[in-house]
C-alpha cells in the first residue's frame, strides 16, 4: 500500500487500472498525467470548492490541489444554491466540466496541513465544516488495510453513497487508490443498476437508504467480498434482507466526519458489539460519551456508549438527543424505540418542536396493521391510539403531543435522518385572512375586504356541505389586523364579545372593519357588505 | 362571554388542536369517549384555555369535567366569578 502523501511516487504500472468509466479503462499512467496537467492549470488556485460527480475527475483535481497546497471544500452536493453559497469564499469551483490537459505530477501533496474541509450533514442540526488532513487520512487508510487489505486485494469498489461525504471519500476512491484498487468512476443510484455492474469478488459501498430498498431484487450469482454500510444503524431487518441478496453479511462502519472510520461490525444475525479499528482505542467517559484515542490524540464524540469486557461497545445514542421537556429530562432515542416497538408502527422518529414551549413531536411509518387502523380511525384518533399504548412504557413528558404519519421516513444521503427535514412536515401553510384590499380610514380605523373562497381552510369540515366561516376565526382575525394594522399590542389573555347576525359563508365577499376606541380601552369590530350585517363585537384591551 | 360564544370557541379550539370534525362537536359530546381526547390533552386544553379567560384554571378543577357542556360551564363561571 502507498500512502496518499506519496501517491505522486507510487510503484504502480503505467498500465494499472485505476477507475472503471462505462466500458473505459482509467490507467495509472494516466491518473498521474491529469493531476500533473491539473495542478498546473490550477496553479493560481489558492482555495477551490470541488463539485466534480465524477470520482476519477474529483480524485484528479484534489491530488493537483493538494499538490499545489491549495485548500479544497468538497462541496457537500452539486445543487445550485449549494456551489452559490460556496462561490464567495474560493477562487474557483471546479465541476465535471474541467478536463485537464496532461503533464508531469512532479510535487507530494500536502499532508499536514487541514486542507480538506468537509460539511457534516446535520443530523441534528446545522451543518458544520469540518478540517482534516491527508495525513489523517493516511492513518486511517492504515487502520482499514491492517483489517481488510489481505482479503480484498485488487478487488474493484463500486458504490450507491457520494464520494462527497467522507465515508464515501474514505471507501470508494482513497483507500481504493492508496492499495491499487480499481473504482467505478459513478455513484450508482439504483439497486438494478449495481447488480448489473458489480463484477464478481466486488467491494460494495452504500448506506442504509439503500440497504433498507431491496424489494422485488433477485440474489446475485456473484457475492461481494465484502459490503459496507455506513451513516446511520442498519435495521436487523433490512441487515438480513441484504444477507439474503447479496450473500454475504453487511459490515458496518461507525464514525465521524471529524474522526472518518472509527469502528465496525459484522451484521451476521444480531446487532452485535463495536469493535474498534486496529490501533485505535475506545474508552467511555464520565459523562458516558465515548472517548478516542487515535493517531495520538483524544476525541470525545457525541455518542453515548457502554463497554463490554473485551473493549468491544455498544452504541446508546446521541448526546445531543436528550431534550427537556416540561423540566424533565427525554431521551429522544428511548421514545424512538418504545414508538417502534408498537404494533402499529413500523419505524418512527421524534423531535422537538420548538414553539412558545417546546413540544415534542413523532412522525410515523405505520405498520399494514397500523396502516389499516389509519384509515378506518384518522390521524388522530391513531395518534391518542398509539400515545395511549406508548404510556405504558413512557412518562407523560416523554409521549409526543404532535403526529404526523408518512409512507417513508424522510432520508437524506446515507439514510441520515436530519432534524430540519422532520420539523418541515410539523410546519402549517401560512393560515392568512384572505384580503382583497385593504383601507386606513384614521390613525385607530382600518376597513379591510374579504374575498371568503370555497377552498378556504377555515371551511374545511365547518360544516361538510355548509361552509360557514366560525366565529372563533371571525374574533382571531380582528385580532389579527388589530397587531398589524393597528399596531396594538394585544396581550394572550383577554375578553370579548361577538354578535352574530347572519352567517357567513362561501363566496361572501365581507368587510371587517375594525376601530380602536382609546378612550374607552376596546376593540370594535363589525363583519359586513353593504346592507347585510354578518357580526359585530368587542374586545377589551384593558 | 355568553354560553354560546364560549360554545363555539371551544368547538373551534377543538377543530384546531384536535382535529376534531366540527359536527362531533355537541355539548353533550364527551371528551375522552367521544372525541377521543386523552389527559395529555387536557391539559393542553387548559392552557388555552387560560390564555382565553386570562385566569388560573386549577388541574383539579378540571378533573371532573367530562363533557364539552362541563368545559363551557367551567369557562362560564370562570369568567363570571
Amino acid at each position: 500500500m502507498t500512502p496518499l502523501a506519496r501517491l505522486h511516487a507510487a510503484p504502480f504500472l503505467p498500465d494499472q487500472v485505476v477507475a472503471f468509466r462505462g466500458g473505459e479503462r482509467l490507467t495509472w499512467g494516466r491518473f498521474k498525467a491529469e493531476v500533473g496537467g491539473a495542478a498546473h492549470e490550477l496553479a493560481a488556485c489558492r482555495s477551490v470548492a470541488l463539485a466534480c460527480q465524477d470520482s476519477w475527475r474529483f480524485a484528479v483535481c484534489l491530488f493537483a490541489l493538494l499538490s499545489n497546497g491549495a485548500s479544497v471544500i468538497v462541496a457537500a452536493n452539486t445543487q445550485p444554491e449549494t456551489l452559490a453559497a460556496l462561490a464567495g469564499e474560493v477562487d474557483r469551483i471546479i465541476d465535471d466540466g474541467f478536463v485537464p490537459s496532461l503533464g508531469e505530477w512532479g510535487m507530494a501533496p500536502v499532508a499536514d496541513r487541514m486542507l480538506l474541509q468537509f460539511h457534516t450533514s446535520g443530523s441534528t442540526g446545522a451543518a458544520k465544516r469540518i478540517g482534516r488532513s491527508l495525513a489523517q487520512m493516511d492513518m486511517e487508510i492504515a487502520a482499514l488495510e491492517s483489517l481488510w487489505g489481505r482479503q480484498l486485494a485488487g478487488a474493484p469498489t463500486l458504490a450507491t453513497v457520494p464520494h462527497q461525504h467522507v465515508y464515501g471519500l474514505t471507501f470508494k476512491l482513497l483507500w481504493p487508490l492508496a492499495a491499487g484498487r480499481p473504482f467505478f468512476t459513478r455513484q450508482h443510484d439504483l439497486w438494478e443498476d449495481v447488480l448489473a455492474d458489480l463484477p464478481p469478488g466486488a467491494i460494495l459501498v452504500t448506506s442504509p437508504s439503500h440497504l433498507t430498498r431491496l424489494g422485488g431484487l433477485e440474489p446475485v450469482a456473484h457475492s461481494p467480498r465484502l459490503v459496507l454500510s455506513a451513516g446511520a444503524p442498519l435495521p436487523e431487518a433490512a441487515a438480513a434482507a441484504a444477507r439474503g441478496l447479496l450473500r454475504v453479511p453487511v459490515t458496518e462502519i461507525y464514525g465521524s466526519t471529524e474522526t472518518g472510520a472509527v469502528a465496525t461490525r459484522t451484521r451476521d444475525g444480531r446487532e452485535g458489539a463495536w469493535s474498534a479499528l486496529p490501533g485505535y482505542g475506545v474508552r467511555r467517559d464520565g459523562a458516558g460519551l465515548l472517548e478516542l484515542d487515535a493517531f495520538g490524540q483524544t476525541v470525545t464524540l457525541a455518542d453515548r456508549i457502554d463497554l463490554e469486557a473485551d473493549g468491544r461497545f455498544h452504541l446508546r445514542g446521541r448526546a445531543d438527543r436528550i431534550a427537556k421537556i416540561e423540566g424533565k429530562r427525554i431521551d429522544l432515542d428511548d421514545v424512538e424505540r418504545i414508538l417502534g416497538a408498537l404494533e402499529g408502527v413500523e419505524s418512527a422518529s421524534v423531535l422537538v418542536l420548538e414553539g412558545h414551549q417546546p413540544a415534542l413531536a413523532a412522525v410515523v411509518v405505520p405498520s399494514d396493521a397500523g396502516r389499516e387502523h389509519l384509515d378506518r380511525l384518522g390521524a388522530f384518533r391513531f395518534s391518542r391510539l398509539l400515545r395511549k399504548a406508548a404510556a405504558a412504557g413512557l412518562e407523560p413528558a416523554g409521549l409526543p403531543r404532535r403526529w404526523r404519519f408518512v409512507e417513508t421516513m424522510p432520508m437524506a444521503t446515507m439514510g441520515k435522518r436530519r432534524a430540519r427535514d422532520m420539523a418541515a412536515l410539523f410546519e402549517d401553510a401560512p393560515r392568512l385572512p384572505p384580503v382583497s384590499a385593504l383601507r386606513s380610514t384614521g390613525a385607530d380605523d382600518v376597513e379591510i375586504d374579504l374575498q371568503l373562497d370555497p377552498d378556504l381552510f377555515w371551511f374545511q369540515g365547518h360544516f361538510p356541505g355548509h361552509p360557514i366561516l366560525p366565529g372563533v376565526v371571525q374574533v382571531d382575525w380582528a385580532l389579527h389586523f388589530a397587531r398589524t394594522e393597528l399596531m396594538l399590542d394585544l396581550p394572550a389573555a383577554r375578553e370579548f364579545q361577538i354578535k352574530f347576525k347572519a352567517v357567513m359563508t362561501a363566496g361572501d365577499t365581507p368587510t371587517l372593519i375594525l376601530r380602536h376606541d382609546r378612550a374607552k380601552g376596546r376593540l370594535t369590530f363589525e363583519y359586513r357588505d353593504r346592507a347585510i350585517r354578518y357580526s359585530s363585537g368587542t374586545v377589551y384591551l384593558s | 362571554m355568553t354560553r354560546d360564544e364560549i360554545f363555539t370557541t371551544l368547538s373551534g379550539y377543538l377543530q384546531e388542536m384536535f382535529e376534531v370534525p366540527a359536527e362531533r362537536v355537541t355539548l353533550q359530546a364527551k371528551l375522552f369517549e367521544d372525541l377521543d381526547l386523552d389527559s395529555i390533552d387536557a391539559v393542553d386544553l387548559v392552557v388555552r384555555l387560560q390564555d382565553l379567560t386570562g385566569k388560573k384554571i386549577s388541574p383539579e378543577a378540571f378533573k371532573t369535567v367530562r363533557t364539552v357542556s362541563d368545559v363551557v360551564d367551567r369557562v362560564h363561571d370562570l369568567l363570571t366569578e
